[in-house]
């Protein structure tokens, strides 16, 4: 089965045709640092909090985005009744990353974001538990670094920002909750719909 | 003759005293002058030392800011680009997150806390921000935590 690629610098996709998947794959290079008083990361921390990321993407982003393919191409015929299962993957590498992660190891909250035009990731090592956070007199929970890879795959926006149009949207991820929505994936539709020629990827 | 004598020493007297007036009337206007240039001096040596931005607004510095309390910092800055208010024990998100190191729970929890979040551009590439609690018994809201932070940043 042909299988289809597009590497772009933040991100390299796949069209798994045999599979009926489509994967986006990160490649992110740790840099480590710790805050003052806190102990330097350990071999062993660094995997652990990799592997968490790794998971935390992979289980709250996949298998939760389903699309179909329409066009005039041989590819948009042959799969016109298929559900494409878009799933995401993290990389850890020593080089040609799509991705500097400064991971800082801390003891008191820290600041995470994504600067998109430096390709920069910040997080700390609070970042891969569920944080509380209360609107309006509900509790929602968000996970800090699932809500970054959001930033990460193309979603350039804070819904939590007064003057959004979804901040009334309290449960959507890249707001204050842990809800996925379909406008999240906007760019990587866009990306895939200049992989093959007369085809367009749209949600099912 | 003897009225003529006193007339002259009048006249000499009475003009060397309009002389010595006029003499105090410069010094004093001089003097008035010299402090008014003085003054505009130290208010352009002092935008001087702040630096102005090409449109002529005055560079903000997280340093400045920290010294002044909310209603001073709008008055020296001007109006901030952004501004929001909120109960502390709501809306924690990740941009103001410090806030969270500042307080302890207990007192987060039993919201009363009053922040005021301003935002002004330091230049085009950054943005400084600084919440205020907000005081409940006068206007004088001081700062808790300030971040001067990348225009591309998202949190």
């Amino acid at each position: 089965m042909p299988y289809y690629s597009k590497n772009t610098t933040r991100m390299d996709l796949h069209i798994e045709e045999g599979r009926n998947t489509i994967l986006i794959r990160q490649k992110w290079r740790y840099i480590w640092s710790n805050a003052s008083g806190v102990k330097n990361w350990t071999g062993s921390e660094k995997s652990s909090f990799h592997s968490k990321i790794d998971s935390l993407v992979w289980n709250i982003w996949g298998n939760e985005y389903f699309l179909k393919s329409k066009g005039n191409s041989d590819f948009a015929k042959r799969n016109n009744k298929k559900k494409w299962d878009v799933n995401f993957d993290i990389e850890w590498v020593n080089s040609g990353e799509h991705w500097q992660v400064h991971a800082k190891k801390v003891k008191s909250f820290h600041r995470s974001y994504v600067n998109w035009t430096n390709r920069e990731i910040h997080l700390d090592s609070l970042d891969n538990t569920a944080r509380k956070i209360p609107r309006g007199g509900n509790d929602y929970f968000q996970t800090p670094t699932a809500h970054e890879f959001g930033h990460a795959i193309g979603y350039l926006h804070d819904e939590y920002q007064k003057n959004s149009p979804y901040h009334s949207d309290s449960a959507s991820l890249m707001n204050i909750g842990s809800e996925l929505r379909d406008r999240h994936v906007d760019y990587i539709l866009k990306l895939l719909n200049t992989m093959i020629p007369d085809t367009k990827f749209s949600m099912y | 003759m003897f009225n003529f004598k006193y007339l002259l020493i009048f006249i000499v007297l009475f003009s060397c005293i309009q002389k010595k007036n006029n003499n105090t009337n410069f010094k004093n206007k001089s003097h008035s002058l010299q402090k008014e240039f003085v003054d505009s001096l130290e208010v352009i040596n002092d935008l001087k030392d702040k630096s102005l931005t090409k449109n002529n607004s005055i560079m903000i510095s997280k340093t400045s800011l920290k010294k002044l309390d909310r209603l001073t910092a709008i008055q020296q800055y001007g109006e901030p680009s952004n501004s929001d208010v909120f109960m502390l024990n709501e809306d924690q998100n990740e941009f103001r997150i410090g806030l969270l190191n500042i307080y302890s729970t207990s007192e987060i929890e039993k919201g009363l806390i009053i922040i005021y979040e301003l935002t002004w551009e330091k230049d085009e590439n950054t943005w400084i921000t600084v919440w205020y609690e907000k005081n409940k018994d006068n206007d004088i809201d001081k700062p808790v935590d300030y971040l001067e932070w990348n225009k591309g940043n998202l949190y």
